[in-house]
């Protein structure tokens, strides 16, 4: 069983002599040890003490017996007794301050006052009027600093408020002008469209034309092109086609076997032993012209062209692999000179530009090999101008369309701008919009290794000071604060990925000052920033009277 | 252009290179980094060895006896070669046998320094002979010794109970040092023998050997030696290439416990506290290895090894303490493994004639045979007899015995005080708080980083004014840089480790380029003790105490992340016979250090991740680096309770786990069991994300706090616990 003896507040005051006159005016009220001023009407002497949590009594010699009786702690203000009770020590000349029952005759010095240490043997000094002074003059400094700055904050705030209406203002002139540009593009439109109409008919009727010319002179070349085969065919020159001279052209064999059978020239020739030159025209050359080879070795275009194995369009195709081959190392030189001296971190976009780049160029390699015998083919066959009505009719249409597109366009501006304004008023800027002036701007902090860069509302990053590629270290979340002080940090995440670990974010602390700066960077956990900024934003006014126990001052 | 193209190209290879050694790194331990049995070419051999006649046959005519031992000759009747054989009856009821060649061609390594005294004896009487047996009289309690002369074997008894059998299923191994047949053919050109070692890499098989034989005159020679078998002269493992001068020197030996069905021992591994059978899998290893994410429930060797046994049942616990340094495999066999509690009983209902045994076989690369039999017979008489051997837990100072606070890195100065003011904020008591490898400047040990830790001694004065302690890692690699001091002075002593050709050598660790002291020399230990004094350590202080980590040794190019076994310490021995030594030297040299610098009137503490025999002697010991999982928190306890049965009290396993990121409930139970470890300490990976104890929400903190607090309010009970440790060598977590 533990020796109960009650040990009462008015004890040693031999601590130190020159503090002894400071200590005694404080400890006039007498009352057990450890208990502040405020709490001494719970501990009348002689009177049974009832825990503060209520949920015992205990006669009064059983407070601060260096037993612990109640759950909360109270009945052992002065002893570390109880694991979860508090010690307050009054600091005359500082402040007074509670610390945990278990720091008391612990052998370290936490109160100023010594008066922690009464059983320990430590040798404490009463440091208070030092410290207290040191702290008031710090106080002092960081109360003028948060005038100054509370004063700078409602300059900020009067911009803020400026600059939120003018935005206003602007914005609505933005919408007027956007509605205008609204009805504009719709008539013109209008316009547009209605111009565009007899231009397309007009068009038609011209192409139409033009199409029947084409086809009777291809049929006119085409029948020509028989009469010439006719010639090269009819070997004894009798004007007449026979199955023989059909069947020294072995590449109108149809089965396969490289020869061109008495059955096969015959069907060839439509049942007949022989034609003319006009049922050659009529009947044969339809059923020959796709495989039919000429003797002579000069090429003849016909539209359109099929591809024939062999001879001289294959060579042509060769020509187009070797130019596929030019333009995949044209675009393999390109990929490389965007590449030089560019950082590692603009790799991957650089890809994907590639990649596009690369699928481009097959497209257009694509679109040429269907594209490029046309026009050999077509060279001289070009569509005649447009007659005068029509090129009129285009040329209405045309400027109509131009209106339309830049006034489509002027609409779109409008509209950016708008969103721009919009977003920007949207961003909580704080209470009274202090923080706005922030927008749009950064500040940099430099380090051993690093230049760190805090754009509020926007991102964080770090750079090497040695050169090298921007990490990101978040972008603009939130604000992240308690609920009572919300505005008291900034939250970046989604920065860029860590090797085995989460995305980069940091956490930006807010502080009264003069200046709008970054007064540290940290890295606390791997990936996980923390940086403290300074901002007259956030200076309050009188703020340093927050309630530190006064009571023996 | 092209050559940018290349580098480009290069650069993305490199990233694919990086993430699959990511993926790799994730997926915890990568196996093929480390050799199984069948991949160490000794293990190979001596397991390819089967139960059957041993050739091995004791000579009992040359029985010599002294007053401090017996000595017999023992001879291979296959090869002729003459081994001798010495029994010790030691004080406290143990027996020691050893066995060597008679005439070693050089001489085999035997373990210096980890007995703390040369075991005091007792003499042996000679109670009985004749032709075929020896019966000695070990010196108390009728326990007795019966050599058997052919096949050799022994037995111990008591009464008429038989303890103990050795060879009695014949795979006793001595590998004789012999002399490479192809080089006394060819000695005249050396140079083409290398140039052949080169060449042929662990290709034994036909070459040169087979092609010299014919040619071979010496024909007694020749028909008693066994032929060269691959891997005797040479060995590859992955791509690193273990010449061997001294060719094959492995020995092994069996020992039978009849009516033992449970042994327990030989840590470190991440396994259950009884051992298991090995039939089908691989050996236990004992080989101190830096190993990646370890796994759970296996027989891989990890950081320590202490090569102790125990066998117990309800009558009576034995030890086996078999002293080897080298490479080493131990086997356990049984006859009751495999069979269901059933079967058990049909064998109890039917009366099964065979009662339980547990077969135990010890392979070691180098060295020779040094057994310790410890009769016990209680288990605390075993630990006392194994105390007597290798020395007690050293008392630990009592802050040591309380919390650490560690994590990889505490960041710098401000980072340290911010946490320290934490606890105190936090009303969580904790003592000691540490600095991983990056509060080093550019991981020179003994160096402060100038940017994070410009002013050391105010840090560590802030944390003694509230009597608080810090360690700092201290690792045996050393950078080379020629403007470091620690290299110069290692380099100009000429005492880093060399290669095999006699250079310094040097192997990649944290600094990179790096040179390994050969901690194996006393001269070594001695300066690297001077080290710690105040006016050396610049920055330190009383309250600083050290880490040694990555001392098994780790090398991060070097076979299974460790130093070459062909690299030669002092006296010529090669790292082969000591490696096992090697962080006990380096703890041994540090804790010395800490004694010397206070006057020899301050206790050490002293951390070390590798250990053998007698570590228990220099501080405490942690389970490496484990992860933030259940498994992990559980196989904690097996793995300290093993280091607690053989003598290594100071045990304890990163809380919280140090690779990943632990939920909450794993962390908080984390703290509730590492309260009660012997080792407290929280400690974390670089990567993962915060973990002091307030981080995690008002509930947790209280939970944690009131874990922590329990500790302290347990803190005599666990003083007097390691003083009874320090005493009798009882564990102190049982």
């Amino acid at each position: 069983m533990a020796v109960r003896a009650a040990v009462l507040g008015g004890r040693s005051l031999g601590l130190g002599l020159l503090l002894l006159l400071v200590a005694v005016a404080a400890l006039e009220v007498k009352r057990p040890r450890g208990v502040s001023l405020q709490n001494r009407h719970f501990y009348e002497e002689n009177i049974p003490f009832t825990c503060l949590d209520g949920s015992k009594t205990i006669p009064f010699h059983e407070v601060n017996d260096d037993y612990c009786d109640c759950r909360d702690g109270s009945d052992e203000p002065g002893t570390s007794a109880c694991p979860n009770g508090s010690y307050h020590c009054s600091n005359a000349g500082h402040r007074s301050q509670y610390i945990p029952s278990s720091h008391v005759n612990d052998g370290i010095c936490d109160c100023c006052d010594t008066t922690d240490e009464y059983n320990s043997g430590a040798t404490c000094l009463n440091t208070c009027k030092e410290q207290g002074r040191k702290e008031r003059e710090t106080l002092q400094k960081m109360a003028e600093m948060a005038k100054e700055g509370f004063k700078l904050k409602q300059q900020l705030i009067e911009d803020a408020k400026k600059s939120r209406e003018d935005k206003q203002l602007k914005l609505a002139e933005l919408q007027k002008e956007k509605a205008n540009w609204e009805v504009q593009v719709e008539s013109l439109r209008t316009l547009k469209e209605a111009a565009e109409k007899p231009e397309q008919e007009a068009k038609e009727v011209h192409k139409n034309a033009w199409d029947e010319v084409q086809a009777a002179h291809n049929l006119e070349k085409n029948k020509a092109k028989a009469a010439e085969t006719f010639k090269e065919l009819d070997d004894n020159e009798d004007g007449f086609i026979t199955m023989n001279e059909i069947q020294t052209h072995a590449e109108l064999d149809s089965d396969g076997d490289g020869v061109v059978s008495e059955q096969e020239a015959e069907t060839l020739l439509g049942g007949a032993s022989h034609v003319d030159v006009a049922s050659f025209q009529e009947v044969v050359w339809a059923g020959i012209q796709d495989k039919y080879k000429s003797e002579a070795v000069t090429e003849t275009p016909i539209v359109p062209v099929v591809p024939v194995e062999g001879g001289a369009d294959s060579s042509r195709e060769v020509d187009h692999e070797d130019h596929r081959k030019d333009e995949d190392e044209d675009d393999y030189g390109e990929g490389q000179d965007d590449g030089v001296g560019d950082d590692d971190s603009e790799d991957d976009g650089e890809e994907e530009e590639e990649e596009e780049e690369d699928g481009a160029g097959e497209d257009y390699y694509k679109n040429r090999q269907s594209y490029v015998p046309e026009k050999e083919g077509t060279e001289e066959e070009k569509m005649p101008a447009y007659d005068e009505e029509t090129q009129m009719l285009i040329d209405v249409a045309e400027k109509a369309r131009n209106e339309f597109s830049e006034a489509e366009k002027s609409l779109k501006e409008v509209e950016s701008s708008i969103g721009s304004i919009e977003k920007e008023l949207l961003v909580d800027f704080g209470p009274d919009g202090e923080y706005a002036y922030m927008f749009d701007q950064c500040y940099e902090m430099t380090t051993n290794e690093y230049v760190y860069k805090l754009c509020p509302f926007n991102k964080v990053a770090q750079k090497p000071k040695q050169g090298g590629s921007e990490t990101n270290l978040g972008v603009w979340s939130s604000w992240a604060g308690p609920e009572n002080n919300k505005f008291s940090m900034m939250k970046f995440d989604h920065g860029t990925g860590c090797w085995q670990g989460p995305n980069r974010s940091t956490m930006v602390k807010l502080s009264c000052g003069r200046e709008t700066m970054v007064l540290s960077t940290s890295e606390p956990s791997r990936c996980e920033y923390l940086m403290e900024f300074s901002t007259p934003a956030f200076c309050q006014e009188g703020v340093h009277d927050d309630g530190s126990d006064h009571d023996e001052l | 252009m092209a050559p940018l193209a290349g580098e480009r190209l290069s650069l993305r290879q490199i990233l694919v290179t990086w993430v699959t050694l990511y993926v790799a790194l994730i997926e915890a331990v990568d196996r093929s980094n480390f050799k199984t049995c069948e991949q160490s070419s000794f293990c190979k051999r001596q397991r390819s060895v089967k139960p059957e006649h041993s050739p091995y046959r004791a000579l009992l005519n040359s029985l010599e006896v002294t007053e401090k031992s017996i000595k017999l000759q023992l001879i291979n009747e296959v090869n002729k070669v003459p081994l001798l054989l010495e029994v010790y009856g030691l004080q406290g009821n143990m027996t020691r046998i050893k066995i060597n060649e008679l005439i070693p061609l050089k001489p085999r390594f035997e373990v210096p320094d980890v007995l703390i005294q040369d075991p005091p004896t007792v003499p042996l009487t000679v109670i009985g002979k004749d032709e075929s047996s020896l019966e000695l009289g070990l010196g108390r309690d009728q326990y007795k010794l019966i050599v058997t002369s052919k096949p050799f074997r022994m037995d111990i008894t008591t009464g008429n109970e038989l303890l103990l059998s050795i060879n009695s299923r014949g795979l006793m191994v001595f590998e004789h040092l012999r002399k490479r047949k192809d080089s006394e053919k060819k000695d005249e050109t050396a140079e083409s023998e290398e140039v052949k070692t080169e060449q042929e890499p662990g290709d034994g098989d036909g070459g040169a050997d087979s092609l010299e034989k014919p040619e071979d005159t010496d024909a007694q020679k020749e028909s008693e030696e066994v032929e060269d078998e691959a891997g005797m002269w040479d060995e590859t493992f992955k791509s690193h290439a273990d010449s061997k001068p001294n060719g094959p020197s492995s020995v092994g030996l069996d020992f039978s416990l009849p009516g033992f069905e449970h042994v327990y021992g030989i840590p470190e591994h991440a396994d259950s506290l009884k051992l298991k059978t090995t039939e089908g899998g691989d050996p236990y290893r004992l080989y101190n290895l830096d190993v990646f994410q370890y796994e759970i429930a296996n027989p891989m060797a990890l950081y320590g090894s202490v090569p102790v046994m125990l066998a117990h049942n309800a009558r009576r616990t034995l030890g086996m303490f078999w002293l080897n340094a080298a490479e080493t495999w131990v086997d356990i066999s049984s006859n009751t493994a495999g069979k269901t509690l059933f079967g058990k009983m049909l064998d109890y209902v039917q009366g099964a004639n065979e009662i339980p045994q547990t077969d135990v076989r010890w392979m070691s690369e180098s060295g020779i045979i040094d057994v310790f039999v410890m009769l016990g017979p209680s288990p605390f008489d075993v630990f006392k007899q194994y105390a007597s051997l290798t020395g007690t837990q050293a008392l630990p100072p009592l802050f040591s015995i309380a919390y650490h606070q560690s994590r990889w890195n505490y960041n710098d100065e401000s980072d340290v005080q911010a946490v320290d003011d934490g606890f105190d904020q936090h009303d969580i008591p904790y003592d000691v708080i540490w600095l991983d490898i990056e509060h080093t400047d550019g991981k020179r040990y003994f160096t402060w980083d100038p940017n994070k830790f410009p002013s050391p001694k105010d840090m560590l004065q802030n944390l003694a004014s509230k009597k608080r302690k810090m360690v700092s890692i201290v690792d045996p690699h050393i950078k080379i840089d020629s403007g470091y001091k620690i290299h110069t002075a290692v380099q100009s002593k000429n005492l880093y480790v060399k290669t095999k050709d006699g250079s310094d050598y040097e192997g990649w660790c944290w600094p990179g380029s790096a040179g390994y002291p050969d901690f194996t020399n006393p001269e070594m230990r001695s300066w690297w003790a001077s080290m710690f004094a105040y006016d050396q350590y610049e920055g330190s202080m009383e309250n600083l105490y050290t880490w040694n980590d990555m001392n098994e040794p780790s090398v991060f190019n070097g076979p299974e992340v460790t130093m070459h076994k062909d690299t030669v310490h002092m006296d010529g021995w090669e790292h082969r016979d000591v490696h096992n030594l090697y962080a006990f030297y380096v703890q041994m040299a540090t804790a010395e250090g800490q004694i010397q610098r206070s006057g020899g009137t301050e206790r050490p503490f002293v951390l070390t991740r590798g250990f053998f025999s007698g570590s228990q002697r220099f501080g405490a010991v942690w389970t490496g680096d484990n992860s933030a999982e259940w498994d992990h928190l559980k196989i904690s306890l097996p793995m300290c309770l093993s280091m607690g049965l053989t003598a290594i009290s100071f045990c304890g396993a990163d809380v919280g786990g140090f690779f990943k990121h632990p939920s909450t409930e794993l962390l908080v139970r984390w703290y509730q069991a590492g309260a009660y470890q012997p080792f407290f300490r929280a400690h974390a990976h670089l990567d993962t994300p915060r973990r002091e104890p307030w981080l995690f929400g008002d509930d947790n903190k209280l939970l944690i706090r009131a874990a922590i607090r329990q500790r302290y309010a347990l803190l005599p009970f666990w003083y007097t616990a390691f003083y009874h440790a320090h005493r009798t060598g009882a564990p102190v977590m049982r």
